[in-house]
């Protein structure tokens, strides 16, 4: 499973949402796509045009699960699946 | 989370409930604070803050809420990332039933605080991560050298365009009516009309987003010649107003907008559940005033677990 995760320098959501993350002792990637530009294309391009942020995407079981905003639900029942 | 049993759980980790959290357990409390979202609440998605005391030169919203946070576990709260979803009285006071276990405790704070409404426009719905956006601090930086559109009049509304003309190419304001912010925004708001960064569309409301793929316009009318306007615009930014954070509240009283009801003592409905900050009905939403519920509902709650 990887988990990436895209989001801003000034982003309260982001930065509860990498927290809620490391608390769970659960690897990701964080690109802050306000100073990485490359990053923020490729946010562009795997949401299809999404405007917000935090923005994650999970590969798991060959399947690309994209999950916008801090979403504990969402991230509980992958993570659940997954055994963290 | 397993069962446990605490002195107090705050329900919300705003200033209201970070405030409280410090002054119940720097008193020697068992404190759990319940966070579903973002630790500082309101504050920590504010870009600047110039109106809370003790910062003459102003506070990034961030900092602020991390201060709180700082301050309040340093003296023991302990803060916990979960969200409540009902209180049940128990035979020890009260269980808070959580996204994520349950808490045992002698009293309860909520202080959810509340949550952005939007206008309910055609268009506004389908586009909300697409070009939508309630925080212009988070997502400003989606529209770099673009235009956007703020819809609202008051404080919040004038705060983030004061703050997206710093990002954007351009900042079309729409108020529905009166400009209600304070005198100290509207100086620094009227500067960014003269200039041409922003132009303000007084007396429209808002009618649909308009787009494809993402945002493209925004419709707007005027309310006296019902004429209507086209402003090409790649964001929209609605500050127009809070709902509060009562949806799982059962166990107490609330008015007929959502918000707790509570008496001089920030006690609710129930004795023994207590409620501050913009959760509370008749609150002015302001950080200081909620600082200041934080402080006032721990005192009482204090008062409350001394006498039984």
């Amino acid at each position: 499973m990887k988990i990436t995760v895209y989001g801003t320098m000034t982003c309260a959501y982001c930065f509860a949402l990498k927290d809620w993350l490391s608390e769970r002792g659960v690897k990701f990637e964080y690109h802050f796509i306000d100073v990485d530009y490359k990053k923020a294309k490729e946010m562009f391009e795997v949401s299809g045009g999404q405007t917000a942020v935090p923005f994650s995407t999970i590969e798991h079981d060959g399947e690309l699960e994209k999950i916008v905003g801090f979403d504990r639900a969402k991230f509980n029942k992958i993570l659940k699946e997954h055994g963290k | 989370m397993a069962n446990k049993r605490v002195d107090v759980v705050i329900v919300g980790a705003g200033p209201t409930g970070l405030t409280a959290a410090l002054y119940l357990a720097r008193d020697g409390f068992a404190v759990t604070v319940l966070e579903q979202l973002v630790v500082g609440g309101q504050v920590a998605t504010t870009n600047r803050i110039e109106n809370y005391p003790g910062f003459a030169e102003g506070v990034s919203g961030l900092a602020l809420a991390a201060d709180f946070r700082t301050q309040a576990e340093k003296f023991g709260a302990k803060i916990k990332s979960a969200g409540a979803i009902d209180i049940q009285p128990s035979q020890d006071g009260f269980v808070v039933v959580t996204d994520d276990g349950e808490l045992t405790a002698r009293a309860v704070l909520v202080a959810t605080g509340s949550t952005p409404k939007l206008t309910g426009i055609p268009g506004e719905k389908k586009f909300i991560g697409r070009g939508v956006s309630t925080c212009a601090t988070c997502d400003g930086a989606f529209y770099k050298n673009q235009r956007v559109a703020v819809v609202g009049g008051a404080n919040a509304a004038v705060q983030e365009t004061l703050h997206l003309v710093n990002m954007v190419a351009h900042v079309d304001l729409v108020v529905r009516s009166e400009l209600k912010a304070s005198r100290v925004l509207l100086d620094q708001l009227d500067k960014l009309i003269q200039s041409g960064q922003v132009t303000l569309y007084q007396g429209f409301t808002p009618i649909e987003v308009v787009g494809g793929e993402k945002v493209s316009a925004l419709k707007i009318k005027n309310n006296v010649r019902k004429t209507e306007k086209t402003l090409k615009i790649d964001g929209l930014f609605v500050f127009i107003g809070r709902l509060p954070n009562t949806g799982w509240l059962r166990a107490v009283e609330l008015d007929v907008d959502g918000f707790v009801i509570v008496n001089n003592d920030l006690e609710t409905s129930v004795p023994g559940i207590f409620a501050g900050g913009d959760v509370r009905s008749g609150s002015v939403k302001q950080i200081a005033a909620a600082v200041g519920d934080g402080a006032a509902a721990a005192l009482s709650i204090r008062d409350y677990l001394s006498k039984c």
